[in-house]
């Protein structure tokens, strides 16, 4: 008799030691929402540390001597600037070149028809990368992005119409952007924060990830279909970081086994955050991210 | 001086242990005469799932659902069922405080798959975990009808994997595991009951019920 009690209570002991769960689906675009962060660290680090330095470079060219010290302790604080041609300068960092500026065509980049070429130390222009190293994701992103894989990246940027500059650049393991900057304040720009810039175009990113248990390459293809409004929050280590306050484009993302495609749409809300709006397969999900991605400087 | 002091003092220190020794065998003699013991244990226990959970999600997220890919399906995990681990034991018991012999254990998990947009069941993962292991227990407290003890035991796991998400896929890997049993009772002399504490294949909590017998009627 004790026996078959016993036998009831270790059968009433099974059922809690086993599990019966239901689980629930997580959010449906929790994925595309990664792989937005890896589009936006291409476009951030970019925008900020590639595109941003022609313009910067541009503006210390065309001023007065008198201003090109201060601007230089504004810009370049961390460079020596060495003219290696006429049409050629360069930015060292610890003797070592970062930047090559090259002038093909015209020389203010302010004025129609100028075209420049910049060709960028990847390695050593990392300031974003490091940035996004330290930032502790609220989950793991194993991609990386292959645009900076290379040791150099280089881009053109020429000054099309009035006030609209096209940059374009292409990698060679497959990465290309193709952009256009039309600057809404004025027909000149000296930074991309600072003005009143739109960006069109679109662009091939390549990732690769080592780290997952099947290695895979994915491509995220994207079209902007609203100009995206790139808007500055915060200088994190003396950096401009850069945000969305608005803009709408096409992210296709395609592997050797599996695509995909969606609609993201940023929306401007605070100082504090902004939102990102998924659209895919018919539902929308609304993600906020943290302006700049970090704490408010104290 | 000195070192004869030191000297004398190691030869009670050593006295004392040796009494401590005689004085626990002469107790155990008295208060415990020695009894035949059954040299036989049949035991099935029931336990928890940890062990299997740490094989299999660690398989599940990084392996199927290939964790953090931007390309992953989308699924989710619906009805999630684990069973108890359960664990057969034969030992036998050449001297009263030292058991040998060996153990078969089984966890089972089974996954229904889901579409995330349509929630439409689209498969299962299923797993199984079978361990075979030999196993050594020391009982420190052998009264008639209770003892507490300790074991522990080195297995080969044997994992069972199937998916019908997609295209039908098994899988089998082995492992090499263990248990380690860190504290146990057991309650009877002839029908024994089981609770232990311990890690491994047997899960962190079981309990089980057992029958102990000879071999040779007396």
């Amino acid at each position: 008799m004790k026996a078959i009690k016993y036998i009831i209570a270790l059968v009433i002991v099974s059922l809690i030691f086993g599990c019966i769960r239901q689980g629930n689906p997580d959010e449906k675009t929790r994925k595309i929402n990664e792989a937005y962060y890896g589009w936006d660290e291409v476009m951030s680090r970019f925008l900020t540390d590639y595109a941003n330095v022609a313009f910067h470079f541009n503006h210390w060219l065309t001023v007065s001597e008198h201003e090109k010290d201060s601007l230089e302790d504004r810009y370049f604080s961390n460079y020596k600037i060495r003219q290696e041609s006429e049409k050629s300068w360069l930015l060292l960092n610890m003797g070592t070149q970062v930047y090559r500026i090259e002038i093909e065509e015209g020389d203010n980049l302010n004025d129609v028809g100028t075209a420049w070429r910049v060709t960028v130390n990847n390695n050593l222009a990392e300031t974003v990368r490091e940035f996004y190293q330290s930032y502790d994701f609220s989950y793991y992103v194993p991609y990386d992005p292959l645009f900076f894989s290379l040791t150099e990246t280089s881009f053109s940027i020429t000054h099309n119409t009035l006030g609209n500059w096209i940059i374009r650049s292409s990698t060679g393991n497959g990465s290309s952007l193709n952009l256009m900057l039309k600057n809404y304040g004025s027909n000149r720009c000296t930074d991309i924060f600072e003005d009143e810039l739109h960006i069109q175009g679109g662009g091939n990113l390549k990732f690769s990830s080592s780290h997952l248990e099947t290695e895979e390459v994915v491509t995220l293809a994207f079209n902007i279909e609203t100009a995206l409004l790139p808007k500055q929050y915060v200088r994190l280590n003396s950096q401009n970081r850069l945000n969305w306050a608005g803009g709408k484009f096409n992210l296709a993302a395609s592997s050797a086994n599996a695509n995909w495609m969606a609609v993201l749409r940023m929306r401007d809300s605070n100082d504090d955050e902004y939102f990102l709006e998924i659209h895919y397969k018919d539902i929308v999900e609304v993600w906020n991210y943290p302006t700049a991605y970090a704490p408010m400087p104290e | 001086m000195k070192r004869t002091a030191l000297f004398n003092m190691k030869k009670i220190a050593l006295f004392l242990v040796l009494f401590s020794f005689c004085a626990i065998g002469s107790a155990q003699t008295e208060n415990n005469p020695v009894k035949p013991f059954r040299s036989h244990e049949i035991s099935f226990n029931i336990g928890d799932p940890a062990f299997i959970k740490i094989f299999t999600d660690y398989y599940y997220n990084n392996y199927y659902y290939n964790y953090g890919s931007w390309m992953r399906d989308d699924t989710y995990t619906g009805l999630y069922i684990t069973t108890p681990t359960l664990t057969f034991t034969y030992l036998y018991r050449p001297l009263k405080w030292l058991w040998l012999g060996g153990c078969f254990a089984y966890t089972g998990e089974y996954r229904i798959e889901y579409d995330k947009f349509s929630e439409e069941k689209i498969g299962s993962n299923n797993a199984s975990l079978l361990s075979l292991a030999p196993y050594i227990r020391f009982s420190y407290l052998n009264k008639e009808k209770v003892n507490l003890y300790s074991g522990f035991g080195l297995a080969m796991t044997y994992e069972i994997k199937s998916s019908t998400v997609g295209r039908s896929r098994h899988w089998l890997s082995t492992e090499f595991t263990g248990q380690m049993t860190f504290f146990g009772v057991s309650f009877g002399k002839t029908v024994v009951g089981f609770a232990e504490v311990g890690f491994g294949y047997k899960g962190i909590i079981n309990m089980g019920i057992g029958y102990r017998f000879d071999s040779k009627k007396k």
